[in-house]
């Protein structure tokens, strides 16, 4: 998982829709930064959880930002875990199987545009 | 007892050791368990009530869903109990509620299975107060 960083992943993504949404929609860059904090907590559940790969998909009507992990598995045994920040700071949290029988961990977050 | 005859000035010597020492402490966990649940003990009616949470809130939470929310109270000791949510895409829009049923519990484990289905499990300890 070192050479993959969660947020380089989402970047790529954000780029991509910035550009779908223009002209009427702008990145806020305030929004993004906010977005790269809870990327850097995803990077530290990857390295604890043994997380394999990163998805992220930008959803065009709600314009929400999905990132997907995928892991072995996940134990959480204490109250101040960074999941439970991070999970508090999504709009929605789900747990599906993947195609390669490990456990995805999906977090959606709040749109990073603002209209311009 | 000092550290000394506590054997911390002492240092692993083989993988053997380390798989004895292991097994005994796994031992010891589950010979204390036992020990405690020999104790006579009263129910404790807040963890009771946690466990209560957690439990009608995940059911509340995959309403309309193919998901199964299950529970047992003193399994595998009379201390302890579980809620359990098997299902195959499980998500939660309310992650506030979602996230406190996950403090509620001493331990918070998910999983996936080979029949593709996810299951979360929220262990609680403390369901039971031993009594002098």
């Amino acid at each position: 998982m070192a050479f993959v960083n969660c947020f380089d992943v989402v970047s790529m993504v954000v780029e991509e829709a910035t550009s779908q949404f223009a002209p009427l929609w702008k990145l806020n860059k305030e929004s993004n930064k906010i977005l790269e904090q809870y990327c850097s907590v995803i990077d530290s559940l990857a390295e604890e959880f043994g997380g394999e790969s990163f998805d992220v998909t930008v959803d065009d009507i709600a314009m929400t930002i999905t990132i997907v992990m995928e892991c072995e598995d996940m134990t959480i045994e204490s109250a101040t875990h960074k999941f439970y920040s991070l999970a508090q700071r999504s709009k929605a949290l789900g747990f599906s199987v993947s195609e390669d029988g490990n456990l995805n961990v999906k977090f959606v977050f709040p749109s990073v545009w603002t209209k311009v | 007892m000092n550290e000394h005859e506590l054997g911390f000035d002492t240092e692993f010597m083989s993988n053997a050791e380390v798989e004895e020492m292991l097994d005994n402490l796994v031992t010891t966990i589950g010979d204390e368990a036992a020990a405690d649940d020999s104790q006579t003990a009263i129910i404790n009616p807040y963890r009771i009530q946690q466990v209560l949470y957690t439990y009608k809130v995940l059911k509340y939470l995959t309403k309309g869903t193919k998901a199964k929310v299950t529970y047992a109270l003193h399994e595998p000791y009379k201390s302890m109990g579980v809620v359990s949510v098997v299902g195959s895409d499980l998500l939660f829009r309310n992650t506030e509620w979602f996230m406190k049923a996950v403090e509620l519990a001493s331990n918070f484990e998910v999983y996936p299975k080979t029949d593709g289905t996810v299951q979360m499990d929220f262990t609680f300890h403390g369901l039971t107060r031993a009594i002098e």
